[in-house]
């Protein structure tokens, strides 16, 4: 049998792994073992195996992820999130679906300094949906809302997400941030934009608040500098060449560690919490990583991904047309599977592919993360509906999956916009970085 | 005597994966140390990139068993919903059955990599750290994971016989 097939074959066996609940991680890796040992026997496997899992973490690069985990755990707790809440909300709240406009800019904040998804909507969970129930919002919008907030916390630097992109794909990491940065608040501007219009068309789903005046406004626009030092100092840090990426995630964490020290939020117990939590998601993160190493061995030894470069290339079809029918493939796959997942699993593929046709692997990263990010609020396996849902009483996932359609079609308008128009996401970094 | 293997099971991985996030805290306070030391004297700490990759190899490693005992580890849950109980258990002891399998054959085979790196004496690159320090918790953290795997599935096989949900791995 031509190893193609074998790989083929490899696929659909990795798949049907997954669709009965085996960890995708452990999935990747005993395929890619399994795999191995079928084409090239069990002595080379063994080698794989002794010395893939060390070396596909010890690389330095990859010290970013766990501290840039760490820096979002402490922010999460710092109750960072209820200032830029209310900063937010004292400018637009009095707008018709203001409250929910609010939570949208503070999920955009709070994702300058937190490069997580499900943390950004798990923490604003608990800031915004009792406020926004308390003022009479329906169910669906407000936690559509929060969920499709969340998914700013993958899109704006500091992201983790573009960090394992741009190690894998040995990409810069201050240039994946600085291309994320326009797409990250054109996907700001459009869930609000989606919210007015909802709430135009139906006054109902979220009633204005009361005015804040300017004094107020001021007032809480004073709780949030410690959100723009240390996004200033983070991001800042990486463009004006203070530090690397790994170093500003070290100052980063260290300064999240302080402000929620110095706001009182930290005592012993809510510390070794912060550990635990990191721990959980450093230890799921690596492991993907290593179960998708191994996998890669395996499909490299193959030949598929060169042969599917070949074939797509022989087609003779316009990279557009080849770039909208990966994005439709993956906003498919993005309905069952996570974000990391999904980028791993089909990196090795997918990235030749996309150098072979001559597409800029930076902005192809903004376009991949930002439909993978998709996925996050599609139904059935969204993982933000699922946070929401786990942090609010009472809520169906038919309603929030109701919720989510106004904003799923913002973010097929952002991805037709970033695709139509390469310079939202490759124009800040000619201009910050050559 | 399964629920007291459980529970120690469970405070073994809490505690490994709190050693972990202290490597990951030292690798934090080092990185930020040497960038003071570098803008004040112009000089950092000897060595950064070879300790900080020893800490987050750490923490990387004993922060897995955590992740399999708090089932923190990404599984698609599609068609979770519609499975009984039992079938839910059988596929969840395949699961564990390959996570063992998988976890078992990173610690063997690590072993042998590593036996023979300490033997041909091989050091890290600056501080001359000698390669089997950065094994140790790697061939750990994977066996910890095993013997995680292990418990999870005879929670499994509890299910699958009784009908009844498996012992909590979690905390009481």
């Amino acid at each position: 049998m031509a190893s193609e097939w074998i790989g083929i074959i490899a696929f659909i066996c990795l798949f049907g792994l997954i669709a009965i609940r085996i960890p995708i991680a452990i999935a990747m890796g005993m395929v890619g073992m399994i795999g191995g040992i079928i084409i090239n026997g069990y002595s080379s496997v063994a080698f794989i195996m002794g010395s893939v899992p060390f070396e596909s973490i010890f690389p330095y690069s990859l010290s970013v992820i766990p501290l840039f985990i760490l820096m979002g755990v402490f922010s999460a707790r710092a109750g960072l999130s209820r200032a830029l809440y209310d900063a937010v909300h004292a400018f637009i709240g009095h707008y018709k679906g203001g409250l929910a406009m609010a939570t949208i800019g503070a999920c955009a904040a709070f994702g300058a300094i937190c490069g997580s998804s499900l943390a950004t909507a798990a923490t604003m969970c608990r800031v915004a949906m009792p406020e926004m129930r308390r003022r009479g919002y329906d169910d669906g919008l407000a936690s559509a809302t929060v969920a499709a907030g969340g998914t700013l916390g993958v899109l704006i630097p500091p992201s983790i997400i573009m960090v394992i992109y741009a190690i894998l794909t040995e990409q810069s990491i201050g240039r994946m941030f600085a291309a994320s940065l326009i797409p990250g608040l054109l996907a700001t501007v459009l869930y609000m934009l989606a919210i007015k219009i909802r709430t135009t068309r139906n006054p109902e789903l979220g009633p204005a608040d009361k005015r804040v005046n300017w004094h107020g406004r001021l007032v809480t626009m004073l709780n949030v500098w410690p959100v723009i030092l240390l996004f200033g100092v983070v991001i800042g840090g990486i463009y004006a060449g203070w530090f690397s990426p790994t170093e500003a995630a070290s100052i980063g964490a260290i300064g999240a560690f302080s402000l929620a020290l110095l706001k009182g939020k930290l005592n012993y117990k809510l510390f070794l919490g912060c550990l635990s939590e990191t721990a959980n998601t450093t230890g799921m993160i690596f492991l993907i990583l290593i179960g998708t190493s191994i996998f890669n061995y395996f499909i490299e030894t193959t030949g598929l991904p060169q042969t599917i470069v070949n074939y797509v290339g022989g087609l003779g079809w316009n990279s557009y047309l080849i770039l909208v029918l990966l994005v439709v493939f993956y906003i498919i796959l993005g309905c069952f599977m996570d974000a990391l997942s999904m980028i791993l699993l089909t990196l090795p593929f997918v990235f030749p592919l996309i150098m072979s046709l001559g597409i800029d692997p930076i902005w192809f990263g903004v376009i991949m993360v930002s439909v993978v990010e998709v996925g996050l609020i599609t139904p059935p396996v969204g993982m933000n509906l699922f946070v929401i849902m786990a942090c609010t009483p009472g809520l169906r996932l038919q309603t929030i999956s109701r919720g989510v359609i106004s904003f799923l079609l913002a973010d097929i308008t952002r991805l037709a916009l970033l695709i139509l128009f390469p310079a939202l996401s490759l124009w800040l970094p000619a201009i910050l970085m050559d | 005597m399964f629920n007291f293997f459980n529970s120690k099971l469970f405070y073994i991985t809490k505690y490994v994966a709190w050693l972990g996030m202290l490597f990951l805290l030292a690798a934090m306070v080092i990185t930020t140390t040497d960038i003071i030391l570098r803008k004040i004297n112009g000089e950092g700490i000897y060595g950064t990139i070879d300790l900080v990759q020893l800490m987050i190899l750490s923490a990387a490693y004993l922060s897995i068993p955590h992740a399999f005992i708090c089932r923190s580890h990404v599984a698609v849950s599609v068609f979770a919903d519609m499975l009984s109980i039992r079938i839910l258990a059988i596929c969840n002891l395949l699961a564990a059955i390959l996570g063992c399998v998988f976890m078992a054959a990173i610690a063997w085979h690590g072993f042998e990599q590593a036996s023979m790196q300490h033997r041909y004496g091989d050091i890290s690159i600056t501080l001359g750290i000698p390669l089997i320090l950065y094994w140790i918790p790697l061939l750990f953290g994977a066996a910890i994971s095993a013997l995680v795997t292990i418990n999870i599935a005879i929670g499994n096989i509890y299910t699958i016989i009784t009908g009844k949900g498996a012992l909590s791995l979690e905390e009481e």
